[in-house]
């Protein structure tokens, strides 16, 4: 039982440093478009950025290869929600030690184009899903910016 | 204000000129490779030099004080103390709102409910989880055969459909639970009606999600909310009867309908029956009527 708990807990803290690794990338990747942003106000926060009203969370993928456009990236079906106005999709490979953000995607694009796996459903590789989840092939997502864009005209007018 | 006349405001201020704002808007475009488009960067423009909409407002998540929230006297329904064990419990006529995400379906825990699943939702003022129940048929003690009801099911096979949509749940079950929190359920004769398609990336034009009592569609401000004596879950169906729920849907589900269209839809009512339910929902501010048609604001 202890081995049990202790293994849950590592694999929690690795799957915090993998997300908070992708928020500090996806952070260098607005400053370096010179986008204002405001970060989440503390841990427990559902969305990881803010810009203006446009709340935004971002998801790491860890891999050991870089992303194919087949790949699918994936939401628990629980965290989908309409709080969050955009998904962004962080690679991380972790042979190469290299991130890319691979697309973005609004909770409605993820639910319309991507699939509901059930829990216990298998994948191959003999992977069970431990949730419902959502998965989205990559090229089924869009550039972060032309999301936001969209973001920001649904909310505050523009043409669309 | 909107962004554009904000900047405006900016560059009469600061001795800025149209020149500065097209160069700063495609500065920012090309930052971005070109993805943004005039109106998106003018927004990002405005934000960073401190624009601010008046349109956020925080939503506190109320988990199970659904009641005091709401104020009592806007609940269509009833509540009473049960004198076996001296908690609240009753039943709500209507809820109307938006949800904002669907949990995993959960095994049930007693021999009256065989699934359930919780859906998270917001009327905009209050965020709280109603428990949709699977319910299998029995026979009561009386005799009587209660039917079966899946709404867990129901719920699970549309979840992709059901996120930023507003829904009407009737016959909602609202109980004390030992912690002395109010929770929401359905049961054996609740139902879930979709109300509203919520019109999103690729679809033109949005059509921001409808909330029942602020047909603009956008959330309130604190300010407004302050000013309302009461919140707008079951406000539609506040002082009506089934004619005026049913005709409300019809206009909401086939926006741009005459008067006509209503009265060959529902031919067991009266025309002035119909004109009456029409005039209410206009005065309730609900619907506007525009050249002949009606339409839902």
């Amino acid at each position: 039982m202890t081995q049990e708990l202790k293994s849950i807990f590592s694999q929690r803290a690795l799957a915090e440093e993998y997300g908070e690794n992708g928020e500090l990338y996806f952070s260098n990747y607005l400053s370096r478009w010179e986008i204002d942003y405001k970060p989440k106000p503390n841990k427990t926060s559902k969305w990881d950025f803010r810009i203006m009203d446009v709340y935004i969370d971002v998801k790491t993928l860890v891999n050991n290869y870089n992303p194919q456009k087949d790949y699918y990236a994936n939401v628990s079906a629980l965290q989908l929600s309409a709080d969050i106005d955009i998904y962004a999709f962080v690679f991380y490979n972790a042979i190469k030690d290299n991130m890319i953000l691979v697309g973005a995607a609004t909770p409605y694009t993820i639910t319309q184009k991507g699939i509901l796996k059930r829990r216990g459903e298998l994948e191959r590789g003999d992977f069970v899903y431990q949730c419902d989840t959502y998965i989205i092939q990559i090229a089924d997502l869009e550039h972060f910016v032309s999301v936001l864009d969209w973001c920001l005209c649904s909310k505050y007018g523009g043409v669309l | 204000m909107d962004s554009k006349e904000f900047l405006k405001n900016y560059m009469a201020n600061n001795n800025k000129d149209e020149k500065w704002l097209a160069d700063k808007i495609q500065h920012k475009k090309d930052k971005v490779g070109g993805l943004l488009s005039d109106e998106g960067a003018t927004h990002l423009i405005a934000g960073e030099l401190g624009w601010q909409i008046d349109q956020t407002q925080e939503v506190y998540f109320v988990d199970g004080r659904y009641l005091t929230a709401l104020g009592d006297e806007n609940l269509i329904g009833w509540i009473v103390e049960n004198p076996t064990n001296g908690k609240r419990q009753g039943r709500i006529d209507t809820v109307i709102t938006k949800v904002i995400s669907v949990g995993d379906a959960q095994p049930g825990k007693s021999q009256y409910t065989s699934a359930s699943t919780g859906v998270k939702v917001t009327d905009g003022k209050v965020q709280t989880w109603i428990n949709f129940q699977d319910k299998p048929q029995f026979v009561s003690k009386k005799n009587n055969i209660i039917p079966g009801n899946l709404l867990s099911t129901e719920v699970q096979m549309i979840r992709s459909n059901l996120i930023g949509r507003t829904i009407e749940i009737r016959n909602v079950d609202i109980w004390e639970s030992n912690n002395g929190t109010l929770q929401l359920s359905t049961n054996n004769f609740s139902k879930l009606i979709v109300l509203k398609d919520i019109k999103e990336k690729g679809e033109g034009q949005p059509s921001p999600t409808t909330i029942s009592g602020y047909g603009n569609g956008v959330f309130p401000t604190q300010t407004e909310l302050d000013k309302t004596p009461s919140v707008n879950v079951g406000t539609i169906c506040s002082n009506t009867d089934d004619v005026h729920t049913t005709i409300y849907n019809f206009v909401f589900m086939n926006n741009g309908v005459t008067i006509d269209n209503i009265c060959d839809m529902f031919p067991d009512y009266d025309r002035e029956q119909i004109n009456d339910v029409v005039e209410d929902l206009i005065n309730s501010g609900e619907v506007y009527v525009d050249n002949g048609t009606i339409r839902v604001l």
